[in-house]
């Protein structure tokens, strides 16, 4: 159970680092931020070990050909896109979204759908800079709940308590009663929307699907939300596209379209998550320094034991 | 049919507890973790069977945490809040 079985997500930074971030962007803005960041993850790759260790699980499957060298060099570009994102989720958090550029074509149809109030599971994934995903709800016509374990430390609490622009937010803890799913099954009874992390099993049930070229293990919660409740599926992958640029693509599924009056709710969640395991396989190799996950998706009992330990 | 024994019908054929009979189910067993072993994914079907079934609504969640204590709890938690005596 989830509760009984978390895995920590891994931190990087002192407080005294994240505070100097923090004064660096409320008084100069992103830029110098940026440039910092070049000496910071230079020391967090080649000074540290467990960064180094903790970027491979992914980066060696996505980049298997690689050497040593090479691979140094390329944990230290994905590391530095990773301290970026975090900047960029911080200044929006601290600056407002108006300073930030999102391409996001699909906003109507999010709006539209939303207003139907059947219930709405909204998957991100820790891609590009996901907490501009989530700055969506302001379109949305319904309370938004996400699912998340805030960290006091993460650049993450600047978006969710400074940001103060969207009025129906609520976080459900994951550590709490039966990993919150009771009051997030409710919520979508309720015909709101759900936001949960596709890629981040939290101890939870998960199924072995085919993920750059090897079985992965994802969570199987989001899609068994869906096949109970017959909510619709929206899957939210961001990526970075310049100096405070972001785009969304959207991909939209529902009970209607998964025929789901003839399948079990096992059929219909294991469709849902090889729909969301290919579109996430086609999204890192088209964007492959955007995808922040940093534990073993392929050795699940060696990803949890590693993180009890950190 | 009593509530209780109508409760783990349900809950053995929506959780497809292949195994279980009735009266295999205790009204007092702990139904997460220790006891029956459900788990947090179990309890998305649970609620959806309270909603199907009951037309019940779990708004406050410490009373949710109490009424999914066992059937017995369960049982009680559906008397005090729909027709269903």
């Amino acid at each position: 159970m989830p509760e009984t079985n978390m895995p920590a997500p891994p931190q990087y930074g002192t407080r005294l680092g994240h505070w100097f971030f923090y004064i660096i962007l409320r008084w100069f803005g992103p830029a110098p931020a940026y440039v910092l960041l070049i000496f910071v993850v230079a020391y967090y790759v080649f000074v540290l070990r467990q960064p180094r260790q903790q970027a491979s699980y992914y980066l060696r499957r996505r980049f298997e050909r690689d050497g040593s060298l090479k691979r140094l060099f390329r944990t230290y570009g994905y590391i530095y896109h990773f301290g970026q994102c975090l900047i960029d989720q911080a200044a929006m958090g601290i600056l407002g979204r108006k300073h930030f550029h999102i391409d996001f074509p699909n906003r109507g149809d999010l709006y539209e759908l939303s207003k139907t109030k059947k219930g709405l599971v909204l998957l991100s994934s820790h891609v590009g800079n996901w907490q501009t995903a989530m700055a969506v709800v302001d379109d949305m016509a319904i309370p938004v709940n996400f699912i998340l374990r805030l960290d006091p430390r993460s650049a993450e609490r600047y978006f969710f308590n400074l940001s103060g622009e969207a009025k129906y937010i609520n976080i459900i803890d994951p550590t709490s009663f039966l990993g919150g799913l009771v009051e997030a099954t409710q919520r979508l009874h309720n015909g709101e929307c759900v936001s949960i992390m596709g890629d981040r099993a939290w101890g939870s049930r998960t199924e072995a699907v085919e993920f750059l070229g090897a079985p992965a293990f994802f969570p199987v919660t989001p899609y068994r939300l869906v096949s109970s409740t017959e909510a619709d599926l929206v899957i939210l992958l961001t990526a970075r596209t310049g100096k405070l640029a972001f785009r969304i693509d959207y991909f939209h599924f529902s009970c209607n379209d998964l025929d789901c009056r003839s399948k079990n709710r096992a059929e219909i969640s294991a469709i849902l998550l090889n729909k969301y395991v290919k579109i996430l396989e086609d999204y890192v190799q088209q964007y492959p320094y955007m995808w922040f996950n940093f534990f073993d998706f392929w050795s699940m009992d060696k990803n949890q034991s590693e993180a009890e330990t950190l | 049919m009593s509530l209780e024994n109508e409760l783990k019908q349900l809950i053995i054929d929506e959780l497809k507890l292949e195994d279980f009979t009735v009266d295999d189910i205790k009204n007092n067993e702990t139904l997460f973790g220790e006891g029956l072993g459900l788990d947090s994914l179990d309890a998305v079907e649970l609620v959806v069977i309270l909603k199907k079934h009951y037309k019940i609504d779990l708004e406050d969640m410490e009373k949710a945490r109490e009424a999914f204590a066992s059937i017995d709890s369960l049982a009680a938690y559906i008397r005090e809040h729909s027709e269903v005596k």
